[in-house]
Parts: C-alpha cells; sequence; structure tokens
C-alpha cells in the first residue's frame, strides 16, 4: 500500500499515548520470541522513565487517527525502541522516524546511535544502509533453565501436541545443575500435558541425554536429527525414534528471538 | 549446597534497606554508565517487578564487595507460550575481590536459595562474553548461549571515543620504553574508511600515536570496510587468521599498502599490551 509522505503526521509523545504504542508494539512482534510484551506499566518503565529519555525524544506517527510508528531515543543515541506498523507504508515510517533519530541524536550531543532490529527485517536493513549504518551481531545473549520439567510442560501446553496414543517419556538427565531436577517424567496423551515426578508402571520411553544438549534443543541452537544421529540422545526402546524425534521437535521453540535494545536494562 | 551461605571468607545474602548507597558505589566503579545520573535508581528502585529478594549482596567485613541483581519479567518463547524469567545484570565485584570465585556465588545463590523457584521463575537469561561461556557461565549457572535473530545497526557522528581510546593509548606508550622500542619499526600512519563512522587515520610514530579526525595526506595504508570489524584491528583483538579471512571475504578492503598488513596487526597488538600493562600497573593496591 503505498501512501504519499504528506499523509503521515508527526509529534512528540504526549501523556496517553502509551496504550497506542504498546498495541503497536506487542501486535507488530506477534511473531517474534525472546522479547517482554508489553504492558503500559511496564512500557513506562523501560522507555518513558529512562533516566536517558526525555519526552521530547519520543516520536510518534500517525496517519489520521490511527498510530502507524515510533522512535524511542535516548539522550546516549540509543534507539530504545523503533515500531512500525506493517500494514501502511512501512519504508516512509522507517525512513521518516530514522531521519529523525539521527537529528535528534545530533542536537543533543550524542556521540552515535545504536539500534537493534530483527536480523529478517529487510525493511530496515535496507532504509539503515541508505543512511549509512554499519551492521554488528548484537550483545551475545545466554539462557539457564531453572525448571525444566514445568518449561517443558509450558511449551507443549502452548502447542498443543497431537500424538496418537498416550505416551510417558522419561528423562534421565546427566551434567545438571544441583538446582534442576534430574529425572521426571512428561505424559502427552488426550488430556493434555502432565509432568510425572515419580516412574510410572505403564510403559515408557526413556531419553538420555546432557542438560546442555536438551536446553539447546529445546531453543533450536542444536538439531534434533542430529543429536539423535551423533548419539547426544540416548533413548529406549529404539524403535521409539519416531516419537522421540516427535517430541523433540515439539519441543523446539524455532520462532526467531528478536531482543530491542529497551529490554537490555 | 549453599556451603551455609559462606565461601571465600564472604557472605551473601539478599538486599535490605539501607544497602543502596554501597550498590550504586559497586556499579558506579564496576561500569562507567552507572556514573549517568538516575540510572541505578531507574533500573532498580523504579523498577514496577523490583525484587529486595532477587538482588544478591557478597559482604565480606561488612563491607558490600560485590552484587548481582535479577529482573523479574514475561518473557515471550514462542506464540501462545510466555514464562517468568530473570533477566540477569550488573554481576558486580570489586576489583580488589575480583578472581575469588565471588561472582560465581553471586550467580548461583537464587538457584540454590529458592528465590527463584518461590517466584515461579522457570528461566534466566543474562548479556556476556562468549568467551566466558565455558569459563564461567556454564559451570557456575548452566547458561547455554541463546538464539538471536537482533543485528544491532551502529552510526558513528564523531570519532570523540575513537580519539579519547588513542590518547590513552599514546599516555601507554610513552610510559613505557619497551614498547616505543617495539614501534620504532613499525612507524606508518593508517588511513581508515569505514561504513558507519567519519574518515581518520591513526598516525603511529615511536615516541607517540594520535588519531587525526578527516582524510589523511599520504597514508601508507588505507582500510575500508565495516564498522565493527575495523574496530577489532583496532582494538587489536582481531587474530591474525581473522584478519586474513575477513580480508580475503572482502568484508575489510586495504587499498593501499598490502603488505604493511601484519605491520598492521603487530602495531595494534603492541598497543593492546601498552593498555593492559599500564591498567594492571593502575590496578596494583600499594
Amino acid at each position: 500500500m503505498a501512501y504519499s509522505t504528506s499523509e503521515y503526521t508527526t509529534r512528540t509523545y504526549i501523556p496517553g499515548d502509551e496504550t497506542a504504542l504498546v498495541l503497536l508494539f506487542n501486535t507488530e512482534h506477534a511473531n517474534l520470541a525472546g522479547f517482554v510484551p508489553r504492558t503500559i506499566e511496564y512500557w513506562r518503565w523501560c522507555c518513558l522513565k529512562r533516566s536517558d529519555v526525555d519526552e521530547k525524544g519520543i516520536l510518534v506517527m500517525e496517519k489520521g487517527d490511527r498510530t502507524v510508528g515510533y522512535a524511542v531515543v535516548g539522550k546516549s543515541g540509543n534507539v530504545w525502541e523503533l515500531c512500525y506498523d506493517s500494514h501502511y507504508d512501512a519504508k516512509t515510517i522507517v525512513s521518516t522516524l530514522l531521519a529523525w533519530t539521527l537529528r535528534y541524536a545530533r542536537s543533543v550531543g550524542s556521540d552515535s546511535v545504536v539500534l537493534n532490529a530483527y536480523t529478517n527485517d529487510s525493511l530496515v536493513r535496507e532504509v539503515c544502509q541508505d543512511m549509512d549504518f554499519a551492521e554488528s551481531p548484537p550483545e551475545p545473549m545466554f539462557l539457564s533453565v531453572l525448571d525444566l520439567p514445568q518449561l517443558m510442560c509450558e511449551i507443549l501446553q502452548a502447542k498443543e501436541p497431537s500424538l496418537d496414543t498416550d505416551e510417558v517419556f522419561w528423562f534421565n538427565l546427566k551434567n545438571c545443575p544441583p538446582w534442576c531436577t534430574k529425572s521426571f517424567g512428561v505424559r502427552l496423551g488426550k488430556n493434555g500435558v502432565s509432568i510425572l515426578e515419580e516412574p510410572v508402571s505403564i510403559s515408557r520411553t526413556t531419553i538420555e541425554t546432557e542438560m546442555p544438549t536438551l536446553v539447546a534443543l529445546m531453543f533450536g541452537t542444536e538439531s534434533v536429527l542430529k543429536a539423535i544421529i551423533y548419539s547426544k540422545v540416548h533413548f529406549h526402546p529404539f524403535w521409539k525414534i519416531s516419537k522421540v524425534r516427535k517430541l523433540l521437535s515439539i519441543l523446539q521453540t524455532k520462532t526467531p528471538w528478536f531482543i530491542p535494545r529497551a529490554d537490555i536494562g | 549446597m549453599l556451603d551455609e551461605g559462606r565461601y571465600l571468607r564472604c557472605s551473601y545474602r539478599e538486599f535490605r534497606d539501607g544497602d543502596e548507597v554501597a550498590i550504586e558505589e559497586l556499579l558506579k566503579n564496576s561500569f562507567p554508565r552507572f556514573k549517568e545520573s538516575n540510572l541505578w535508581f531507574w533500573k532498580y528502585k523504579l523498577n514496577p517487578s523490583f525484587d529486595p529478594s532477587l538482588l544478591v549482596v557478597a559482604e565480606k567485613d561488612g563491607e558490600i564487595v560485590g552484587c548481582n541483581y535479577w529482573l523479574l519479567r514475561d518473557l515471550k518463547l514462542s506464540g501462545n507460550a510466555q514464562v517468568k524469567v530473570a533477566l540477569g545484570a550488573d554481576v558486580a565485584v570489586h576489583p580488589k575481590h575480583r578472581g575469588c570465585g565471588i561472582g560465581t556465588e553471586l550467580m548461583r545463590y537464587p538457584r540454590l536459595s529458592g528465590a527463584f523457584k518461590e517466584k515461579g521463575i522457570l528461566m534466566s537469561y543474562m548479556f556476556g562474553r562468549l568467551e566466558l561461556t565455558k569459563r564461567l557461565y556454564e559451570p557456575a549457572a548452566g547458561y547455554v548461549v541463546a538464539p538471536n535473530c537482533t543485528i544491532t545497526y551502529k552510526k558513528l557522528f564523531n570519532c570523540r571515543q575513537l580519539k579519547e581510546r588513542f590518547q590513552q593509548i599514546d599516555q601507554a606508550v610513552k610510559s613505557n620504553e619497551e614498547t616505543k622500542k617495539k614501534l620504532k619499526n613499525l612507524a606508518m600512519c593508517v588511513s581508515f574508511k569505514l561504513k558507519g563512522a567519519p574518515e581518520f587515520a591513526v598516525h603511529i610514530e615511536p615516541a607517540r600515536v594520535y588519531l587525526e579526525e578527516g582524510e589523511a595526506e599520504n597514508p601508507d595504508v588505507i582500510i575500508e570496510g565495516n564498522l565493527p570489524l575495523s574496530f577489532l584491528i583496532v582494538g587489536g583483538t582481531i587474530g591474525v587468521s581473522d584478519l586474513v579471512k575477513v580480508w580475503f571475504t572482502g568484508k575489510v578492503k586495504i587499498r593501499k599498502g598490502l603488505v604493511h598488513i601484519f605491520k598492521i596487526r603487530k602495531a595494534f597488538k603492541v598497543f593492546q599490551t601498552a593498555l593492559n600493562y599500564k591498567s594492571q600497573i593502575t590496578r596494583t593496591p600499594k
């Protein structure tokens, strides 16, 4: 959809904008993971009340009554949030927001402008390239699982897996930190997902692996097939291979992770 | 187990009222960004989910010598899955007590004390340095590298920070006769034309090193490339093989004076050593 720039208006933040900004952020990031879904309270804290941010450093872009984009820029030159409505002329919105960002950052004496974006956002990439930005990988991120059975349960429930029959998978984990459960079961069936703390007498599939391998599998940094082929995951009976593979694949969160600068803290 | 809350003559406990000044002071000494006014107050006390049980301090003889803070939040994992997590932030240890395992214990404390479990926190995440994964993050707290599809775009308006760095290098070089000797055969002018940054040149002379903003008149070498990669060269943290690799892949172009590539690498390595030496001298308590 093409709209001329003149259809859009820009202004700095006014109290009461929060609802529209939070809605736009959560809608536009619905297909990504790794970020903190915004509430008005959280947005006010991570953007508005940040010691680096002035109300004049928040630019809101509108088309008629609708908020179609915004940028939150700190006096340090950090773009804490930049968000646009992809249903409108996104290139115009992003170009306008970034051009304003550069002007604002210079006016407050910043030495640089730094922005985080989703890697596959070709539009932001194109605009940044046009504006002579350099690209670099983000700060490396690390995660550690504290309650693996519960985390598995949350993921499986969210994905509503459909394995053919009632199935119990019993996990025996090695190289497990002391705060984690080493042995537990996951029961999948028509009545949903449940976690078992004690072994059950019915037939089950036992999966043995190292905790870091399982976490890497769950977060997609390790391939399920490769882990099985290279014996990083052991299981028995062997003929349950397809079910084990299916379970591990369901557990994998394949949604790409995007970390806005505002969430880094 | 928690080793009864004690490790290397330090005791570990949760934050309590009255700790504010000591923690802020510790953070300001560990992370320059905390010198910015009100950053501590905003990040800790203004945070709507601030929880004193998620701010752990290490105490030695009644003095706070370390702290680690966790920000409680909901994180989206995929479509409908959203879980309670803790973002590990600001692991700070007083310079006098670094390397004694205090950071490790700070990271472990809420895991072992049950503070995370009580709050229903299923995961913890943090930002850090890749080279510390196997040495610290994984053995201390079971951290693994997380998937990340984020990219950072950067544009420099001026070379102020780089100039400051080269002033530090210059001071380090001037205060070390050994370094001066090493630089004797490495004199040259390297011009940098980097994407996302203004043009600048680094002048390496036996007696001094300085950065000049703008185009150099007659540089010995011209380096063109992407800002972060070239910064690795400037910082002396890129290896010879990396240097050859980025040159072969075209990420860094050397327009003039290709023969000097190893000379440049050597010079920046000398700078790094000089800086490290100076910081060691500064840190050594009298």
